[in-house]
């Protein structure tokens, strides 16, 4: 899951991306508002977080550009300002949530989870087949026995079985579970695969990652 | 009594109407009352003059030559503008009188020595009378001759004038004080509303203003006033809600750095190496944080003037070697070249250490923008009598709308956000304040690109 963090204050931005990458989250920084819809603009982010007061376009301004640009990404405010006026405003301009400076990390991670469901209902326990990942506790178990997975494979399966049953193009991968500083060489995507059903195999029988030859992989329900 | 002003006005008004009127009044009473009895006065002369044509004097009897004329209607009856006429010798005894007299007789005054006309009365009925002095070829007078005409119409006449006078005064001063009143209040209303809305406007709505009128009168002219104060006023209060939010949001923002930091460090086990970096991040933050608060408590106190500048001669000099060894640390961080010659001394008078402040806070900002390398140059001139300390630098600079508002608390400037400069925009709000507590002016000149220019002078 591919995060933009939209903030000026280079401390808070450092900790939200230190914080959020160890959540296996990828995450990208803009510093100003121009940016910060630039970035928006051009990669599938699934979440962003938005400062409200930052240089250049205002975060109200980024948020509404980039729902005028038809996107529907879920945008959390996370802001200093803290009157109901400001919320109604921040939200009635196209913002999914609003959290309050200064904020609990825990909390912000609750309500970015919050914004990733699936329209099913789906809590914070995904699973496929004989695997479940619980999101919040980072544990991934495979036939209820506990799989130890690093971040980018644990980000990697969540993407996966967030869109199982459909296919997932190398390019929406890398853009979904790899930040902006990553290279586009889509090569690494089969090392983690090799990874992760290498950790998993071991305990289930049947190959539930499979490979679309030519465009990326796909996990299935079995 | 405490009048409003409306009650005033039609109090003033009512009083100076009043005076007139009763002048007016007064005029028409008397004139009328003249003309009356100038009529009267005329008639009574032309029947005396004739009596006295037709009366010859004969060994001190009063002979009436013409007969008929004294047996006129007018002397023998009482009902249609009778004239009586008596004549009387000198002691006062009555020696003839006209038939209309019957047993009454008209008043005589011994004093009355000329012919003049009086009011008097015959059996209780008000007359106009005349008294003519009869007298011999010699000038010796022989008795008088006393003619009288009732005035009893003529008072009617007169009091019903004054009657109707006073009457229609007390009237007119009776309506004129309603409709001044009325008219009084129209006029003060929209003092009124001006007095309504101001009561209205507190704190939470000083938005809101006062309609101006449509005619360019004094309310027009009050109003206008009291909104130009409330503009004032609510762009000191704007400045000053912004100034709290700004210094709140300054203070809460290392506390959330610090805070969100710490956090993400406490999720899980981590090298002791990250652990150090972390902590020495948050006490940066925590020494951030305690800078802004000194400079925040420096402000205040200059502001609420407890403060004094003592002012001294001072080795200007000095000052700023002084402020550039305190920023030497920077200034050697970024390979900086400070010139400054001190080969001419300089003494100026202002607070030594107010100066030093002064002076490491402009340097300070010479310092930030400047890239690596470059050069600050300070200079102390002499310009018109007044020493003028420059402080020059090459750095990223700014647009002339900045230069403007570099002074005010917590501005900065774009170019400094975006360049990643440490700084929270309250020191040359400081030096603003320390300047105008030592009259001591400051200038600045900049160019984007090309750098800045600080003129402090004394």
């Amino acid at each position: 899951m591919r995060i933009l963090v939209v903030e000026d204050e280079p401390g808070i931005a450092n900790f939200l991306r230190d914080g959020l990458t160890e959540e296996s989250f990828a995450v990208d920084v803009a510093e100003n508002g121009n940016k910060g819809f630039e970035l928006a603009s051009t990669n599938d982010y699934d979440l962003v977080l938005l400062d409200w007061m930052i240089p250049g376009l205002s975060g109200i301004e980024v948020c509404r550009q980039i729902r005028k640009s038809n996107s529907l990404v879920p945008i959390i405010f996370l802001t200093a300002k803290d009157t109901v006026s400001d919320t109604v405003f921040g939200l009635e301009a196209g913002a999914n949530d609003y959290i309050r400076k200064p904020f609990q990390f825990e909390e912000l991670l609750a309500r970015i989870r919050v914004q990733l469901r699936t329209k099913e209902g789906e809590q914070n326990i995904l699973s496929l087949g004989s695997i479940t990942m619980n999101l919040g506790t980072h544990q991934v178990f495979s036939n209820s026995k506990e799989v130890e997975l690093t971040q980018k494979e644990f980000a990697l399966l969540e993407y996966l079985i967030r869109n199982k049953n459909k296919v997932c193009t190398r390019t929406r991968i890398i853009e979904h579970v790899w930040d902006i500083h990553f290279d586009a060489d889509t090569s690494v995507i089969d090392v983690y695969i090799n990874f992760l059903r290498k950790k998993l195999h071991d305990v289930s029988a049947k190959s539930f990652i499979s490979t679309v030859r030519g465009v990326g992989y796909i996990a299935r329900d079995l | 009594m405490q009048f409003n002003l409306r009650n005033r006005i039609s109090f003033f008004y009512l009083v100076t109407t009043g005076i007139l009127f009763g002048l007016v009044f007064f005029v028409i009473y008397f004139s009328v009352r003249e003309t009356v009895y100038r009529h009267m006065d005329q008639d009574l002369d032309a029947e005396s003059n004739e009596v006295e044509k037709n009366l010859v004097v004969l060994n001190d009897q009063f002979i009436i030559t013409n007969a008929f004329e004294w047996n006129e209607r007018e002397h023998g009856q009482i009902e249609v503008n009778p004239v009586f006429i008596q004549i009387v010798d000198t002691t006062g005894k009555v020696i003839k009188k006209t038939g209309n007299l019957l047993a009454g007789q008209l008043n005589f005054d011994y004093n009355l020595k000329s012919k003049i006309y009086f009011n008097s009365s015959l059996s209780g009925s008000p007359i106009r009378q005349v008294q003519l002095p009869i007298k011999n070829p010699l000038g010796t007078t022989l008795g008088y001759i006393v003619a009288a005409m009732p005035l009893e119409e003529s008072s009617i006449v007169l009091q019903n004038l004054f009657v109707i006078l006073m009457t229609t005064y007390w009237l007119v001063l009776f309506v004129l004080f309603y409709i001044t009143r009325f008219i009084a209040g129209k006029s003060i209303s929209p003092i009124n509303k001006v007095i309504e809305i101001s009561e209205r406007i507190t704190k939470e709505n000083l938005d809101e203003r006062i309609e101006l009128p449509s005619h360019k009168d004094e309310i027009y002219k009050l109003t206008s006033t009291i909104n130009n104060l409330l503009n004032r006023l609510e762009d000191a209060v704007l400045r000053e809600k912004q100034f709290t939010s700004d210094a709140s949001h300054e203070l809460r923002t290392p506390l959330a750095v610090i805070k969100g930091t710490l956090e993400v460090l406490i999720r899980k086990p981590r090298s002791v190496e990250d652990y150090e970096n972390k902590i020495k991040y948050c006490i940066n933050e925590v020494d951030r944080m305690s800078t802004l608060i000194d400079q925040l408590l420096m402000l205040a106190r200059s502001e609420s003037g407890k403060i004094t500048p003592v002012i001294g001669m001072i080795d200007l000099n000095k000052c700023v070697q002084s402020s550039i060894q305190r920023m030497w640390k920077y200034i050697d961080e970024k390979k900086l070249i400070v010139s400054f010659d001190d080969s001419k001394k300089n003494f100026v008078s202002a607070d030594s250490s107010m100066t030093e402040t002064i002076l490491e806070n402009i340097l300070s900002n010479a310092v930030k923008y400047s890239p690596e390398g470059n050069e600050i140059q300070i200079k102390i001139d002499s310009i018109n009598g007044k020493t003028v300390c420059k402080i020059k630098d090459f750095g990223i600079g700014m647009t002339h709308e900045h230069t403007l508002k570099i002074f005010d608390r917590f501005y900065r400037g774009d170019e400094s956000r975006n360049f990643q400069v440490e700084g929270n925009g309250i020191g040359l709000a400081i030096v603003k304040k320390l300047a105008d507590l030592q009259n001591i002016s400051l200038e600045i000149s900049s160019e984007v690109g090309k750098g800045t220019e600080f003129k402090i002078i004394f």
